[in-house]
């Protein structure tokens, strides 16, 4: 059953996380003001797929069930599916200006529920019948899952056996009959504490020597020996501060944190991949393409921030200008370029054996490379038209003190008509998406996140056929190779 | 247009960069097509015509949960205003207008 964007707080407030920031425990996760943002943005994911709409793209039929089902719990299964993928993260990003964090689980659930397939095809395993089970549970109960795959990784030089800290890499310690116990960590962890359950993945391809690493499974994020530790974002403790104007979006906002798993039980019907060390690169693989495809959110995110820009324009008058016309342009043209390149990986999609549909992955690399770059150009232009007021405003308690606000109010009016007060709301918005919490989402996410740019430059040469471009180039010029 | 009454459904596309308030215009329609004797509004099931209030000109409505309904798209205000106009030129095409 789809759960309510009141039903899902609700449900968060049942869990009983483990949870620490600025070197404390935090007794209430849900209310504590620099993570309740967070909250709302996933809240978000669940409250459009009530609305009429947004249906369309908000839900699908599950293919296990026939039931309506949330579409970030759904396994794809038309490219049809895929496109509304991109599309739903174009519509939340737009509708959150932040990361709404709920992508990671969904491409989590999508490729596990081909490598589990494939690793049952290869071994006579039953993986994919437990991950079947599980999907059924997560889609009944419209679950959020954390997508948990980066390791901390030590020294990138060396494997993960090799490391001078066994744990630098999440491992199994102990097989028991009933499951095993894991220990480890996984960083960067999107929408961790908002999520019910968490999905681990192994994080690079290994060999035999990896074994132990190589290791899939899910938990409820409230796991005995799970520990939360939260990231802290440039602008945090604005949050905490009186008024809502310094915060840019007071309403929305993501969240990282670093998940240890301090030797974490997981019973068998919970693991989906146990020392099948092949398919681990096969695994991240599938997820990271899932999840390039999955940026398409930074497009919703663009789409406030060339808002924003042109509000900025004509609430200083600055709208006519042409270079300024002709940077919205480019903002426009950077920002749907992006949405091309998310809807092409999806509509030309495939199945895989397993029956559930895949992204064309050479175009999601190329797409997320360009994610790489392109939120970074919005972002300058944004603040070139913004102009430096945006990061030399005074506080809104300045704006509010009796003897500084008449001043301020005096100096930073602009357009007749417009509001000091709006003018400071549209600076912050921008100053939050280019350089404030947002940004963490907007821009080093958009750099690191499913993979930094070499990663994708990787699978590009992989993938990209140049045998068969010679062969264009050399037919068109009469080059015989065969003379 | 027939004389019979003919069952109109109003659906939506998902919305994902509309280019403007679909939820207002799909009101608009709705009050005009109840002020119409020619039309009824239903919720569920197959109507004689859906109309498929979408964001941008893609009107990306899937049509196979309507069976041979006829799939009127709308696909910006001017369009909702003259939902009854169009609905009546379009009078029973077997195939989709463009608007």
């Amino acid at each position: 059953m789809m759960m309510t964007a009141e039903a899902y707080e609700a449900s968060l407030r049942r869990l009983n996380l483990k949870v620490y920031m600025f070197g404390q425990k935090v007794s209430n996760v849900v209310d504590h003001p620099i993570i309740r943002p967070s909250m709302n943005a996933v809240a978000r994911t669940y409250e459009l797929a009530h609305r009429p709409e947004h249906e369309a793209i908000m839900t699908a039929t599950s293919h296990l069930t026939g039931k309506k089902i949330n579409r970030f719990t759904h396994i794809h299964q038309s490219t049809d599916d895929l496109v509304k993928k991109t599309r739903m993260g174009r519509l939340l990003g737009g509708a959150t200006g932040c990361c709404f964090q709920r992508c990671v689980g969904m491409d989590s659930l999508n490729a596990l529920s081909m490598t589990t397939f494939d690793i049952d095809a290869k071994y006579g395993t039953e993986y994919n019948k437990r991950f079947v089970r599980y999907l059924e549970y997560v889609q009944e109960n419209d679950l959020t899952c954390d997508g948990a795959m980066t390791d901390p990784k030590g020294d990138r030089s060396l494997p993960p056996h090799k490391q001078k800290d066994p744990d630098l890499y999440l491992r199994v310690v102990e097989v028991k009959n009933d499951g095993i116990v894991v220990r480890g960590a996984k960083a960067h962890q999107t929408g961790a504490v908002n999520s019910h359950e968490v999905i681990v993945m192994p994080t690079i391809s290994m060999r035999e020597a990896d074994k132990d690493y190589a290791v899939s499974f899910a938990l409820p994020s409230d796991a005995e020996g799970i520990t939360y530790i939260m990231g802290r974002q440039s602008c945090d403790t604005r949050k905490l501060e009186m008024g809502t104007i310094d915060r840019g979006n007071p309403f929305f906002g993501g969240h990282e944190a670093l998940v240890v798993f301090d030797d974490v039980f997981v019973p068998n019907d919970r693991i989906f991949m146990l020392k099948e060390f092949e398919f681990a690169g096969h695994l991240v693989e599938r997820f990271a393409s899932y999840h390039r495809q999955s940026y398409a959110c930074k497009v919703g995110v663009g789409d406030v921030l060339i808002g924003a820009a042109q509000t900025i324009a004509e609430y200083n008058g600055a709208e006519k200008a042409h270079h300024i016309k002709d940077k919205i342009v480019e903002m426009n043209h950077l920002n749907e370029s992006l949405f091309c390149g998310s809807l092409a990986c999806a509509a030309t999609g495939h199945k895989e054996p397993s029956g559930t549909y895949y992204v064309n992955n050479l175009l999601a690399n190329v797409f997320k490379q360009n994610v790489t770059r392109f939120p970074y150009e919005l972002s300058r232009l944004a603040q070139d038209i913004a102009g430096g007021l945006m990061v030399t405003l005074p506080s809104e308690q300045d704006f509010n003190d009796p003897e500084t606000g008449p001043v301020l109010k005096k100096y930073f009016q602009t357009r007749e008509g417009v509001l000091p007060e709006n003018r400071a709301r549209i600076l912050r918005l921008i100053e939050n998406i280019s350089l404030g919490t947002a940004a963490v989402g907007y821009l080093t996410e958009s750099m690191h996140g499913a993979g930094s740019p070499q990663a994708q430059r990787i699978m590009i040469s992989r993938l990209a056929n140049m045998e068969e471009k010679k062969k264009k180039a050399k037919a068109l010029c009469d080059i015989r190779d065969d003379e | 247009m027939n004389k019979k009454t003919q069952s109109v459904r109003i659906v939506f596309c998902g919305g994902c960069n509309a280019g403007y308030d679909r939820v207002a215009a799909a009101a608009d329609i709705r009050r005009r097509l109840k002020a119409d004797e020619a039309f009824i509004l239903i919720d569920e099931g197959r109507p004689d015509i859906v109309v498929a209030v979408c964001g941008c000109t893609c009107a990306c409505v899937d049509g196979r949960s309507f069976g041979n309904a006829r799939i009127i798209p709308v696909t910006d205000e001017r369009a909702a205003r003259d939902i009854l106009t169009i609905l009546k030129k379009a009078g029973a095409p077997s195939v989709p207008i463009a608007i």
